[in-house]
């Protein structure tokens, strides 16, 4: 499956005063221009560092780095600092989750959108700030003109937000990476939000990698879906696979646990029992077994191979696939009405 | 039917001081506007709204942890409006407070142990034996291990710091808790754990709770009512079936619509109806503050605030004088199911 | 169902052009801290008025008669100088005299008036102050930056121990030290002028600078030590911060991530506290000036409390309280223009 972006087995660890942390353990994925490959993950399932080390962010001291990740045929892990340099922010793109500690409080909003352009291109001063206000007005924020010699405190969350997604498009490049966008803001705003990086995907044809804890945003705008735990992808596929015939007791189990506005109310919901691992002494085997209620005897030795299902889908599972689905036929929750 | 917590005209200004020689500049913070509710014996009341609508400042006067600029709160046919501290003592034993943030809310510096039997020192509950078995006790309620009495908030995770303040919670067996964002904070695999505790200590223990959220999900699930707050407003107060099948208020049926649902049938069919931000609380729009950013607004509304009363059915309450028929409603939130 | 594009901007607030920074509020507060200003000068002379006379180190009127003091001498300067006057009495003159006359009185000593020896000294201190800021800037910026960067190397440990040193060490110590080594006179190695060298800017700038130079490196230590330690902490920090993370991920070379973004971040805090600590040098460096023996404010003062010299004393107090009260209204001023989150 090759794509825009690959990553093929790669794998980050840090030395830390607790011993080594393998934050990504063997991730392979890929997402192509204009799709948006939607990253599911709890805290320390390896979905940010991924990230990171897709731009080469964790290059540092401390961090062992292996693996390819193959952009437009080029391995960035093996590119020089400044070839590398040259390709983040301008055609691959990152913003984060907390607009108003990303963005620099010293400076103005317009000020950080035009050095944005100006790191990659050769222009003047006004032309990069007609560009910033251009960028702005396509992001859809109010009164571009005024709000370009502002500074971050002074908007609102939705703001910030839109001046980061600006900041991130206006040389527009061919990966967006958002690391939980929207995790911060309002619902009302993170619907406007969602629906912002969509038009401006279809608009450019960007490919966008979504990284979030939340199913229902992940639902709302992913074409194709991976879902990481304890540094691995334990299971991958097309959105409509993953929310209607996942085949990882990992998802089972967020599917099952977050409380949803489309079924009845339930009396309990379904926890998945236990805590989230340690990534210095990650367990044997299927990371996910202490937590699985349908572990084998073998999950605690083998680790198991993402290994294709269907057609696209990519599971990492011991359990017989006839028995994958039984079990989900009795899990899924009821059908929605409308549907 | 037995209010245990009533709360009549609640209103709070916090001034916003910009540092002047003679107040020429000083702004106020409607923070929370002529609130009125009640909370029944047993039930669970759930406060939802956004950035700046006054849910967690309702959360603080309600504890008294500040004081009402003017209103009244009655908490077990007591007025605990203007108490002092030492008169709050007293209250203070059946009224109890979980936070949001696991990390900040437990003193890092002292052992859980002691953390969860403060409350029983401060009321002078019991001889230091009993105290800590007691806290043994509830510690194993709230699924710890009691051997983990002398570790410190550090030793673990957020999902556990969090039954800690739980603990501490119900310790002195509380009647009435205020919940203010008690999973926001935590991973989605552990919020459905906590929740279910919370749903189990409330029956075992017939616990009155108000919740206080953003996620419209999570409300739904636990509580029997749910009011939802704009501006320092309620604008909208009903049972969880009625509010979330067929919302009345304009706002409810957008924040509904805003709200992405895990499956593709959602997907598809997803509106967005609200655009731009909320105003700022120190300059809140004239009468109905929904008006600025309604679909349905007219001249009246931004001339005559619109009383929180009856619309459609006796317990469905909601401040707006052309509240959404049927079909709006049906068209804003059809992933809702009733 | 129609939408409503009602858009609002949070704070919608004043233009920001630098005329604007000193908009009503800002003037509003720079009243109010003046008006503030006054009244601490009040309190601080009545404090000083109030001290010596609770702790006289000696009676100015018997210093002043000398030798051959008769009682009935040393009791007719007593009546001349005022002093026998009762206390509150004695302030009420001076402040009289301050407020409407700009007058700080005359020196026990030598009858010169207050306000022309401190002004006739101010230079010196002055020139003192401006070299020690530059020196101690320009190795302790650099000196703090370069250890930020490579935190727990070989050069990090070293910069700190002898960072260490420098605050720990005496400043006299240090400058007799300088003197034994390097005094031109009587140290070791004939490098600067010794003590009593100094020589005005005016007279001979050659001069001026060679006996400055040791003076300046001395009471530079302490402050080099102290900015490099508090530069490298803020820079540390700032360089742990979300917007870092998003410059790099901007493309930005590291230079400019280090130097736009987190030193920026980083001086903030040290620019202010540079500006506090100007204010009290100007009031004085008492032990640099008296080591080196530089006809500053602050030897002034050391040999006014030595001999007594209430008047003397109460200028230099006050003008070290200028000094002080002054540079805090600038530093805060400055802050507002620095981080535009702060407002008044």
């Amino acid at each position: 499956m090759a794509g825009l972006l690959e990553i093929r087995d790669l794998r980050v660890s840090f030395q830390t005063g607790d011993g080594i942390v393998h934050a990504v353990d063997g991730v392979s994925t890929s997402v192509e221009r204009g799709k948006t490959l939607g990253v599911v993950g709890e805290s320390g399932s390896g979905k940010s560092v991924t990230a990171l080390s897709v731009i080469g962010l964790t290059r540092l001291p401390n961090a062992v780095v292996s693996g390819q990740v193959l952009f437009d045929g080029v391995d960035l892990l093996q590119l020089s600092s400044d070839r590398l340099r040259s390709i983040r922010g301008r055609r691959i793109a990152m913003i984060f989750q907390d607009p108003l500690s990303s963005l620099h409080p010293l400076y103005r909003v317009g000020w950080q959108i035009e050095e944005a352009i100006m790191a990659h291109e050769w222009v003047s001063r006004r032309n990069a700030r007609r560009r910033a206000i251009d960028a702005m007005r396509a992001v859809e924020m109010p009164n571009p003109a005024e709000v370009v010699d502002r500074y971050p405190h002074e908007l609102s969350g939705g703001m910030r937000q839109r001046a980061m997604i600006a900041m991130a498009l206006v040389l527009n490049p061919d990966v967006l990476i958002a690391d939980e966008p929207t995790t911060a803001l309002d619902v009302t705003v993170q619907a406007q939000i969602l629906e912002l990086i969509r038009g401006l995907q279809r608009d450019f044809d960007t490919a966008v990698v979504l990284i979030t804890h939340d199913f229902g945003v992940i639902a709302e705008i992913a074409d194709d879906v991976a879902v990481m735990y304890a540094g691995r992808i334990v299971e991958q596929g097309p959105i409509g696979t993953i929310l209607e015939a996942p085949e990882h007791p990992y998802t089972w189990g967020l599917l099952q646990s977050i409380p949803r506005l489309d079924t009845p109310r339930h009396e309990r919901l379904q926890p998945i029992k236990g805590m989230p691992p340690s990534l210095v002494h990650p367990p044997t085997g299927c990371h996910f077994h202490p937590r699985c209620p349908y572990a084998m005897p073998m999950c605690r030795t083998m680790d198991p191979e993402l290994l294709e299902s269907n057609q696209g889908h990519f599971v990492a599972c011991h359990l017989p696939v006839a028995e994958k689905r039984r079990i989900w036929r009795e899990l899924r929750p009821e059908p929605a009405e409308a549907a | 039917m037995n209010e245990l917590l009533v709360v009549r005209d609640l209103v709070k200004h916090f001034v916003v001081n910009r540092g002047v020689l003679l107040g020429g500049n000083s702004a106020l913070v409607h923070a929370v506007d002529n609130v009125s509710f009640e909370v029944r014996q047993g039930e669970t009341l759930g406060l939802v709204g956004e950035t700046g609508c006054g849910k967690t400042t309702t959360a603080r006067l309600i504890t008294r942890l500040i004081e009402p600029t003017s209103g009244q709160i009655v908490y077990d046919g007591v007025d605990i409006t203007h108490r002092s501290r030492r008169q709050l003592r007293s209250v203070r034993r059946e009224l109890q407070m979980i936070f949001q943030d696991p990390y900040s809310s437990l003193n890092p510096r002292r052992p859980v142990g002691a953390i969860i039997s403060e409350p029983l020192r401060i009321h002078r509950i019991g001889t230091k034996d009993e105290r800590r078995r007691r806290v043994a006790e509830v510690m194993e309620r709230v699924g710890l291990n009691p051997e983990h009495y002398n570790r410190y908030p550090h030793e673990f995770s957020g999902g556990q710091r969090q039954r800690v303040g739980i603990a501490r919670a119900i310790v002195t067996s509380p009647k009435l808790i205020v919940a203010d964002e008690p999973v926001s904070a935590l991973d989605v695999s552990i919020r459905a754990q906590v929740l279910n505790l919370l749903q189990d200590l409330r029956e075992d223990l017939g616990l009155t709770l108000v919740f206080i959220s953003h996620d419209l999900s999570v409300v739904r699930h636990l509580c029997d009512r749910v009011a939802v707050m704009y501006l320092g407003k309620i604008v909208e107060l009903a049972d969880p079936d009625r509010l979330y099948g067929e919302p009345k208020h304009p706002y409810t049926g957008a924040l509904l619509s805003a709200v992405p649902v895990p499956s593709m049938a959602a997907r598809n069919t997803h509106r967005l109806v609200l655009q731009g931000d909320v105003p700022s609380p120190t300059n809140p729009p004239s009468a109905c503050r929904f008006h600025t950013r309604c679909p349905k607004a007219q001249q009246l509304c931004s001339e005559v605030e619109p009383p929180l009363e009856p619309k459609g059915s006796a317990e469905q309450l909601a401040a707006c004088h052309f509240p959404l028929t049927r079909s709006e409603a049906e068209e804003l939130a059809p992933a809702s199911a009733a | 169902m129609a939408i409503a594009p009602s858009i609002e901007l949070e704070r919608p607030g004043p233009p920001r052009a630098l005329r604007s920074a000193l908009t009503s509020s800002m003037a509003r507060y720079i009243v109010r801290r003046l008006a503030w200003a006054v009244v601490m000068l009040v309190v601080v002379s009545a404090l000083t008025f109030l001290i010596f006379y609770t702790f006289p180190s000696a009676d100015p009127a018997a210093l002043r008669a000398g030798r051959q003091a008769t009682p009935q001498l040393i009791a007719q300067i007593r009546h001349a100088l005022g002093l026998d006057k009762p206390v509150y009495e004695q302030f009420l003159i001076y402040m009289k005299n301050l407020g409407l006359h700009f007058d700080l009185g005359y020196s026990y000593q030598n009858n010169i008036p207050v306000r022309q020896e401190i002004f006739s000294r101010l230079p010196a201190t002055l020139s003192l102050t401006a070299g020690a800021v530059v020196v101690w800037m320009l190795i302790g910026i650099p000196v703090g930056v370069l250890s930020a960067i490579r935190p727990r190397s070989i050069g990090d440990r070293i910069a700190m121990g002898g960072a260490l040193v420098g605050i720990s060490a005496p400043v006299y110590w240090l400058g007799l030290v300088g003197l034994f080594l390097f005094a031109s006179d009587i140290g070791k190695v004939h490098l600067f002028g010794g003590a009593g060298s100094y020589v005005p800017l005016t007279q001979d700038p050659g001069a001026w600078f060679r006996s400055l130079l040791l003076p300046w490196f001395v009471l530079a230590a302490a402050f080099a030590a102290f900015y490099a330690r508090m530069v490298r902490g803020n820079l540390i920090d700032v360089m742990g911060e979300d917007y870092i993370r998003t410059a790099r991920a901007k493309g930005l070379s590291e230079r400019r991530v280090i130097f736009r973004h987190g030193l920026r971040a980083a001086l903030t805090p040290v620019v202010t506290i540079a500006g506090l600590d100007i204010g009290i040098l100007l009031g004085g460096a008492v032990l640099t000036e008296t080591v080196f023996n530089i006809p500053g404010v602050g030897r002034f003062a050391y040999d006014s409390i030595v001999n007594s010299d209430l008047p003397a004393i109460q200028g230099t107090v006050l003008f070290g309280a200028v000094f002080i009260i002054v540079a805090n209204l600038i530093v805060d001023i400055l802050y507002a223009f620095l981080d535009p989150r702060v407002r008044y």
